[in-house]
């Protein structure tokens, strides 16, 4: 089975030139958003099964309802991509993709709420936003603007970019630039070197094993962490993934300051079930 | 005014507008405002995106806040509020008409529906397709626009799987 797993494993991806703070508005975000999202749909389909996005909408609402974000522009939205690669990532705004592969790989739902929780740590973070300005930096659009304030994050880096271009370009500029998003997230990973960095990715497993344990939520950390030890420990597909090094030390590091729940057997059915629903 | 006295107006620096500190703005679609400081609380009403609201305190990741509008004193998840700074800013912005705000504008613009709309129309008809098909899943599942319902069903799958309120571990 061929494991593309960009978020879980991490993209190496340059540092940010600027500030790094993400500042689109909330609709912004929302419309860059939705360029990945269809990007993501039109490469990989979903698998429309009601029931599936019902179970993955419900552990994935109890997780972001207690996270740090648990608003956006047009709330969470949880799918599955029909595709036997194992494979999660998370657009701007809440859309949040698991493939057919993935859940298959899987071996209950405290598993799948560890890796929402993981997609939901990045939106939260907006290290989507943070990819997207890296896109837009390394795809030229950004070439030789050192951005009008050093504190400037993605709003600014795109202000650069009109600052050289004349206003009638705008739309195109901005088409370039989602263009480019798209590709950081979907396909055009090589090309661009882009993605989220090392440290994102540990930021987000962090924060994951921090929303499954709160009180709120109450699942298992320890599933999360096995499910990542399974994970190929070389780089993906795509060439631009870090491997696994570290990464279990941390998550142990993490998991040991949390009250761990233990795995409950009705969860367990239950996820089996769906997990029957996908076929073979 | 006339033509001129207007345009001089734009090119005249302003002054920042003072703002209450304890101003806000509704700046997503989905919020709600509830009845109590956890999103299991019952919901009040849906909020409005731009809905103005003064912050009357916080408890948690939640605001309590009093609706402009109308007599309203509800919670609201602290994430749904943004401080009035920003449209003020880009509204001073927009009337100053410096060329970076210009500018700013003009990028921002870019990121909306007629954005989408262009690239759309450049993306054939697969792109097209799945447009349509990203419109139809944010529709399902269905009880996700029905607050009282979702809370509901929500706490269902939590008491079935042992979670949240109903976990053993607290």
């Amino acid at each position: 089975m061929r494991a593309s797993i960009f978020v879980l494993l991490g993209l190496a991806a340059p540092a940010l030139g600027c500030g790094g703070s993400a500042t689109l508005t909330e609709k912004q975000e929302y419309f860059m958003a939705r360029g990945v999202a269809a990007l993501a749909i039109e490469k990989d389909h979903l698998w429309a099964d009601e029931k599936v996005e019902e179970y993955l909408t419900l552990v994935g609402l109890g997780i972001a309802f207690e996270s740090d974000r648990p608003e956006t522009y047009q709330g969470y939205h949880f799918a599955v991509l029909n595709t036997d690669d194992v494979n999660a990532f998370a657009a701007p705004s809440g859309f949040i993709f698991v493939t057919k592969g993935a859940l298959r790989s899987m071996n209950n739902e405290d598993e799948l709420a560890g890796v929402l929780a993981h997609e939901i740590a990045h939106v939260s973070l907006r290290h989507p936003e943070l990819a997207a300005s890296r896109a837009a930096t390394d795809s030229g659009l950004m070439e030789g603007v050192k951005i009008l304030n050093g504190a400037a994050g993605f709003g600014s880096l795109v202000l650069g970019a009109m600052g050289k271009r004349e206003a009638a370009d705008s739309l195109k500029v901005a088409k370039e630039y989602v263009g480019a998003y798209g590709k950081s997230l979907v396909e055009g990973l090589a090309k661009y070197k882009l993605g989220y960095s090392r440290n994102e990715e540990l930021a987000a497993d962090q924060k994951a094993v921090d929303f499954v344990t709160r009180s709120g939520v109450g699942y298992d950390p320890n599933a999360f962490r096995a499910f990542v030890s399974r994970l190929p420990s070389k780089a993906d597909s795509y060439g631009t993934h870090p491997g696994l090094e570290g990464r279990l030390e941390k998550l142990d590091e993490e998991i040991k300051k949390k009250k761990s729940a233990p795995l409950d057997p009705a969860r367990t059915q239950r996820f089996l079930a769906m997990k029957a629903g996908l076929g073979q | 005014m006339n033509v001129g006295v207007l345009f001089l107006a734009l090119l005249l620096p302003q002054e920042p507008q003072q703002s209450d500190p304890a101003a806000r703005k509704v700046n997503v679609t989905k919020a709600w405002y509830l009845k109590g400081p956890k999103w299991s609380a019952d919901p009040v009403e849906k909020a409005e995106e731009g809905d103005e609201v003064t912050l009357l305190g916080t408890e948690g990741k939640y605001s309590k806040v009093r609706l402009k509008k109308k007599d309203l004193t509800a919670w609201i998840d602290s994430t749904a509020l943004v401080t009035p700074d920003k449209f003020l800013r880009s509204d001073t912005d927009e009337k100053v008409g410096t060329k970076a705000s210009a500018q700013a504008m003009e990028a921002q613009r870019g990121i909306d529906e007629n954005m989408e709309r262009e690239y759309r129309s450049q993306g054939g008809a697969a792109r097209e397709q799945s447009f349509k098909d990203l419109d139809a899943w944010m529709l399902r599942p269905s009880y996700t626009s029905d607050r009282a319902k979702l809370v509901a069903r929500l706490k269902e799958f939590q008491k079935e799987g042992k979670l949240g309120e109903y976990s053993p571990v607290k």
